[in-house]
């Protein structure tokens, strides 16, 4: 016996179907396209030369070098360079920079945020006339020399 | 080396030339690129002289700035991003009575597009005022993308370069810029071919 397919269903993807409003859109955006050129166009022929633009460049470079940028913006551009043009050479001096100075600004933090040395504990011990004896227990902890003289007993 | 075989070279050979102490290379990417630069410095600012002037103080600017450009972004798409960016710059710090003398430009400016009749000389010039106006209403984003595409004739790829965002940003900004224009331009529509 013969079997054949049937198509029961279609399902279309891909292209979507004509929209004919937005093809009158595209239709006017090219129109705008087209005028816009037209408009610009008389601004633009191609042998349009201003006889300015002669000599441009050595102008630009004689402006260029009588005016140097900013210096901030100078410093900016010379660590570009410097990081385009030698990167090796940047980041280790870099790395080399910064483990010198982060010690050096962190330690005046480091040393304030401290915590204050554990007291230092001490003892005498002591023999009275009569054979026996005491033991007296001393507390130290260190002080500023203003402090010296302070007793603490 | 002379100029002449200097001008053959690469853009990226000249860049690095130029990173490099060569400053004939920067002289010879201005004689390269100075014709489109200031074609585009004059879409935006539309007058000779501010034109120069926008092209020359850009120029100066990728003097300084070429010693650390980096040749990840192509030199011309580099270019054009430092003069539109000068240009609009220097179209928003303008005072707006230029757009009178624009029609003064006009007139001395040869006219090479086709003339049929007088009635579409005279409609021409009438439209030219009105789309000039309309693209100088557009946001500054609109405007970039519109002058790049349809005056300069770059690629999605490369506008997306000099603007600094996705192909998908510059489709839609160009998509929005025409319905602006479309609104702005509605009447005279008609008249198109």
């Amino acid at each position: 016996m013969n079997t054949r397919s049937v198509v029961t269903k279609a399902v279309d993807s891909g292209s979507t179907p004509p929209r004919p409003e937005l093809a009158e859109q595209v239709l006017q955006h090219r129109r705008v396209s087209a005028l816009i050129r037209e408009a610009y166009a008389p601004h633009f022929p191609p042998s349009h030369e201003p006889p300015a633009l002669a000599f441009l460049a050595q102008r630009v470079l004689a402006r260029a070098h009588a005016q140097p940028p900013p210096p901030l913006a100078r410093t900016w551009l010379a660590l570009r360079t410097f990081f385009i043009h030698r990167p090796a050479y940047a980041w280790a001096s870099t790395f080399a920079l910064s483990a010198l100075l982060l010690p050096l600004l962190f330690l005046p933090a480091f040393r304030s945020h401290r915590p204050p040395p554990a007291p230092v504990r001490s003892f005498v011990i002591y023999q009275l006339p009569d054979g026996s004896a005491f033991i007296r227990t001393l507390d130290y902890e260190p002080v500023s020399s203003q402090e010296s003289s302070h007793d603490r007993s | 080396m002379t100029s002449s075989s200097a001008d053959d070279r690469p853009d990226a050979e000249l860049v690095a030339a130029f990173q490099h102490g060569d400053e004939q290379a920067f002289t010879t990417i201005v004689e390269r690129y100075k014709h489109r630069l200031l074609r585009l410095a004059l879409s935006v600012v539309r007058n000779d002289d501010d034109a120069l002037d926008v092209l020359q103080d850009a120029l100066v600017k990728a003097y300084h700035g070429l010693r650390a450009f980096r040749q990840s972004s192509t030199l011309y798409t580099w270019l054009y991003r430092i003069v539109m960016n000068h240009a609009i710059d220097y179209v928003r710090r303008r005072p707006q009575v230029v757009i009178e003398s624009t029609s003064e430009l006009l007139h001395d400016l040869p006219d090479t597009t086709p003339s049929v009749r007088p009635d579409r000389e005279l409609m021409n010039a009438e439209l030219r005022e009105r789309i000039f106006a309309a693209v100088d209403k557009l946001p500054p984003k609109h405007r970039q993308v519109i002058i790049l595409r349809e005056l300069e004739g770059m690629s999605y790829k490369d506008i997306a370069a000099v603007v600094g965002c996705s192909e998908g940003t510059v489709m839609s900004r160009l998509f929005y810029a025409r319905e602006r224009l479309r609104q702005a331009l509605e009447p005279y529509l008609k008249y198109g071919q």
